[in-house]
């Protein structure tokens, strides 16, 4: 009797606390450990292409996110891509069959032609996406300034639902310039990790901001298609010209050993790699932030598929500034 | 020896819980997710940062990852390679149209609980028990 007494409580006992064990651990959380120092390899500044620089790279001390002083990179860009042309965006009509820009749906790229506009309704199996006049098939695009920049806020006038949203560099001065305080050595965190907010995900090697993704259903709720082009980018006011996807358009700079092509830099200043290596395959073991450390990089990033829209996670390291 | 013997088959008498319990904390599918890349947004809904977190695309392959803060918003963000249909075309049955969100750490717990429930039951009339209960 007692034997059975022991053997009920040690069997619901251990069960339990394995339950619990597996239960409470089991993949409901994810943690990151801390990179291991030494594994913060410094930006390299000859990887940016020159042309993309409103002035030469200089150094100069900075305060980063976590409060570190260190030293950090002036990196001044020009704000437009000079190795690849901006746009096109919007298809003109439904009838128009060529390919203008791109449009990321569904974890997928979509080719922006006139038939996938007339398809608009069908797709979001919502019939008040109509982005086109019946009688003539023109397409609704934001052709002025004015037009722009009433479309591109976050609260859409009426007047601009139901188009398709571009923007021109024209409108943007040719181009906004910003300055990003990177570090020279990335500061990693000693714990945790540094949520992405709306200063960004980093610049890439041409001098373009690297943006997080928006939620689409603030997007979508004036049912707007604010069209990329085929590099991933689009243009708003207050940035101008910016990546939401990787698109091969960043300018890069290739490995020797196989591995993925480093793309730009995060904020914290570790280094952004392409997602897949030269032979195609993406790499394993990444972190919540989608990044790990090999011998040659130390810890670095690899971005998300253009049809995540998106770079990266989080943030590792300390961050600079952009302004 | 005797306490030796009797810790062994109390393990032996847990494997079958056990192992329906792993049944039922693993990542099911759970629920249709909304169209569009929004899933990366909806299956964080309610959920914490570094949540672990699940979700199909419009192929209905399958991306897993953890939920963070982007812009101020929790999204599902990838941290292993996509697990595409054609390799597991049997998860697709119910629905070829429309994308799914998979809840990892939503109701998992209950599911395991129940099969621990299940499977002590389970275990109290495992055939095998009764020899087992004999040794010395």
């Amino acid at each position: 009797m007692g034997n059975a007494r022991f053997d009920s409580l040690a069997r619901v006992g251990l069960a339990s606390m394995l339950a619990f064990a597996i239960v409470g651990c089991g993949d409901t959380s994810s943690t990151t450990e801390p990179i291991a120092t030494g594994n913060e390899v410094s930006v390299n500044p000859a990887s940016f292409l020159a042309t993309g620089l409103a002035s030469p790279i200089t150094t100069e001390n900075c305060t980063l996110s976590g409060g570190a002083v260190t030293s950090c990179y002036r990196i001044t860009t020009v704000g437009a891509p000079t190795n690849h042309a901006v746009g096109a965006f919007c298809p003109t009509n439904i009838s128009d069959g060529s390919v203008a820009g791109m449009w990321i749906e569904g974890g997928k790229t979509h080719d922006l032609t006139g038939a996938f506009i007339a398809n608009l309704a069908t797709f979001y199996n919502d019939s008040r996406w109509k982005l086109f006049d019946n009688a003539t098939g023109r397409i609704y695009v934001t052709d002025t300034q004015a037009a722009f920049q009433a479309a591109a806020q976050p609260n859409v006038p009426a007047a601009y639902y139901n188009h398709c949203v571009e923007g021109k560099m024209s409108y943007v001065g040719g181009g906004i310039s910003r300055t990003y305080l990177i570090p020279v050595t990335p500061v990693a965190l000693t714990s945790g990790t540094g949520s992405i907010g709306m200063s960004g995900v980093g610049v890439a090697l041409n001098g373009i901001t690297m943006d997080p993704p928006a939620p689409v259903d603030r997007i979508k709720a004036a049912f707007t298609i604010a069209a990329f082009d085929d590099c991933g980018g689009h243009i708003n006011p207050v940035e101008g010209y910016h990546y939401h996807a990787a698109m091969g358009c960043a300018g890069t700079a290739a490995s020797t050993d196989g591995h993925a092509a480093l793309i730009g830099y995060a904020l914290d200043g570790f280094g952004i790699y392409a997602m897949l290596d030269a032979a195609g395959a993406e790499s394993t073991g990444l972190d919540n932030c989608r990044g790990h450390t090999d011998g040659t990089r130390g810890y670095h990033y690899h971005v998300a598929g253009a049809g995540e829209n998106m770079f990266i996670g989080c943030f590792r390291g300390q961050q600079g500034t952009v302004r | 020896m005797t306490r030796v013997l009797r810790a062994a088959r109390v393990a032996l008498d847990i494997v079958p819980a056990l192992v329906l319990l792993a049944l039922g904390s693993s990542p099911a599918l759970a629920h249709e997710g909304a169209l569009g890349n929004e899933v990366m947004w909806k299956v964080c809904e309610n959920r914490k940062r570094n949540d672990v977190c699940a979700f199909r695309n419009a192929d209905h392959d399958t991306s897993r990852g953890s939920c963070q803060s982007v812009a101020e918003h929790l999204v599902c963000v990838r941290n292993q390679p996509i697990e595409r249909a054609a390799a597991d075309s049997h998860t697709h049955a119910h629905d070829e149209t429309v994308p799914s969100s998979t809840d990892e750490s939503g109701y998992g717990w209950v599911l395991g609980v129940f099969s621990l429930v299940v499977g002590g039951v389970a275990v109290s009339n495992w055939p095998g028990r009764s020899r087992i209960t004999n040794l010395p």
